[in-house]
């Protein structure tokens, strides 16, 4: 059970990484960013270039892979989404279906569906009273933390943060307050960008590389948004380690082959009682 | 009447939702340092003209310019820092964010760069005339009773020191009490050298502080008087029914100081 508790903790802290950038972009833009599995796979790859492909070693190649997806994202709004801004939400959701159809198939194009590993240094795992945690979900574990306190000391005590949750709040409002609505979108894809390549190179790291580890994630992390109270960053955290702790410690009753089932249960769980999410405060949409 | 005198001056403007125009070629011009009311029955087409101005609605005719300066193309976050403050009815805080943050970003998007100290002096600045809010400074904005919150909103518009600034029914659903308060601000902030373009439904308090009114009906200017006169003219009278109002209107002013204008 201490096992799996900590396994859901760190499953958790890698969740919530997407959590937070699908949050964010929910916040901001007003659509949910289907595309946010592909990102993730894309990061992965990106890392895998630099790491197996140039021999960076993944130190280097884990902020390479963040800082170009951060570009590909933003480029991806000047491309795609900025060219629609005023469509309805639906239409930007399955706009966003389609970047994620692009980027994977990309993927596929270029790298097949091949099973690859990163290069990275095999280690011994710690043991602490039976307990065992692998080198590779501490390096989660310290990543996810470091990058969530940047985010949150982003949010909270910079002009960029406050831009952003300003938007979120009340777009014409923050218009008239003198807020860049083109700049602060940007800024928000690029941080996207950022959070989503972490995760990737993080999944990678306890795993493989192949074009569908983002998909496969995809699931839990609206779960977890959605739990937290989409559109509130903070919130998608909580979202995410409940999720992570129910995913593993759901292991131990049912087989794991079910992982998906059990979060989209909690999630359609918390819709029925609190259908606007955990921290989300209710807002009628006119 | 001549450009230089006009801190806004609105040309032939035309502007509405949809297909339809709400406003139709609208004309009239704001006198630098005085208030002016805009004055209209429900519906007139008040807010969307306010909302014009400000750059959130995009007008299909006509111009607006700010201190002589065109900005009809230009967008909201552009005109704010030509020195036009807006303060919506409705939605005019950002709930979510503190009351200190609301100020900040009121204050930093605009003077972008300008130091810190700047902008803890133009608070204080702005406690000075709302000092209910000192003590709700680290309280979220969506706590705050009606009247802190409307207090709130024209801080927020201050704070950046706008040259002409637009308020939309600033006394809407307070009590009188916030009424007066607001009233106080609103000329207080004028004698400090603002322009002041109001809505106001409260035609009785609004002529306390207005110098000039423009009515608006339908869409259509109809015409502008000064405030002293406003209320007793045949066609106001007829139009708002409210003759007995009309009588008391010039007592009381809440004037420019002992010294009044």
């Amino acid at each position: 059970m201490a096992q799996a508790l900590l396994n859901g903790m760190v499953s958790g802290l890698l969740i919530a990484l997407p959590a937070i950038a699908l949050s964010m972009t929910y916040g901001i833009l007003n659509f949910a960013n289907f595309s946010i599995g592909a990102m993730i796979t894309t990061g992965a790859y990106l890392a895998y270039i630099a790491n197996a492909s140039l021999g960076a070693p993944i130190a280097l190649a884990a902020p390479a892979a963040a800082i170009v997806l951060a570009l590909i994202a933003v480029a991806i709004q000047h491309g795609v989404y900025r060219q629609i801004r005023n469509a309805d939400h639906v239409t930007l959701l399955v706009a966003s279906m389609g970047v994620a159809f692009v980027l994977e198939n990309v993927i596929r194009f270029l790298y097949g569906a091949d099973v690859r590993t990163l290069d990275v240094p095999v280690a011994r795992p710690l043991l602490w009273n039976g307990v065992r945690l692998n080198h590779e979900q501490l390096t989660i574990a310290v990543v996810a933390l470091s990058a969530m306190g940047v985010v949150g000391f982003i949010l909270k005590r910079t002009r960029l943060g406050r831009a952003m949750r300003a938007i979120s709040d009340d777009p014409d409002l923050a218009e008239v307050r003198g807020i860049s609505r083109a700049r602060t979108v940007d800024w928000t894809w690029a941080i996207s960008g950022v959070l989503t390549a972490l995760a990737g190179v993080l999944i990678a790291l306890d795993g493989v590389v192949d074009p569908l580890i983002g998909m496969n994630y995809l699931v839990s992390i609206f779960a977890a948004a959605v739990i937290g109270g989409i559109g509130n960053p903070f919130g998608a955290v909580a979202g995410a380690l409940i999720i992570g702790l129910v995913e593993e410690t759901s292991a131990l009753a049912v087989s794991t082959t079910y992982r998906q089932g059990v979060s989209f249960a909690v999630l359609v769980l918390v819709l029925l009682l609190r259908p606007q999410g955990l921290f989300g405060t209710a807002r009628i949409r006119r | 009447m001549t450009g230089s005198a006009d801190s806004l001056e609105v040309r032939d403007v035309s502007a509405g939702y949809g297909a339809s125009d709400i406003i139709m070629s609208v004309t009239f011009a704001a006198a630098q340092g005085r208030i002016t009311t805009i004055a209209g029955p429900n519906g007139a087409g008040k807010s969307t003209l306010m909302k014009t101005l400000a750059g959130l609605l995009r007008p299909r005719q006509g111009q607006i310019l700010i201190d002589g300066q065109d900005v009809t193309q230009l967008l909201p976050p552009q005109r704010a820092s030509a020195g036009l403050g807006y303060v919506p009815q409705e939605r005019n805080v950002f709930k979510n964010l503190t009351v200190g943050e609301n100020l900040r970003i009121g204050f930093e998007f605009i003077r972008r760069k300008a130091p810190t100290r700047e902008f803890i002096v133009a608070r204080e600045r702005v406690l000075d005339l709302f000092p209910d809010l000192s003590r709700r400074l680290d309280d979220v904005a969506g706590t705050l009773s009606g009247g802190q919150r409307q207090m709130l909103a024209m801080g927020c518009a201050l704070i950046s020191r706008p040259t002409t600034l637009l308020l939309d029914e600033p006394s809407a659903g307070l009590s009188p009490r916030y009424v007066m308060v607001m009233m106080k601000a609103v000329a207080a902030v004028n004698r400090s050298g603002v322009t002041v373009i109001m809505i106001e439904q409260n035609l009785i308090e609004a002529m306390r502080v207005a110098h000039d009114v423009v009515l608006l009906v339908a869409g259509e200017i109809k015409g502008t008087w000064d405030s002293d006169t406003f209320l007793s003219d045949p066609l106001v009278r007829a139009l708002f029914l409210g003759g007995a109002k009309a009588a008391g209107a010039n007592h009381d002013r809440i004037s420019d100081g002992a010294s009044a204008a």
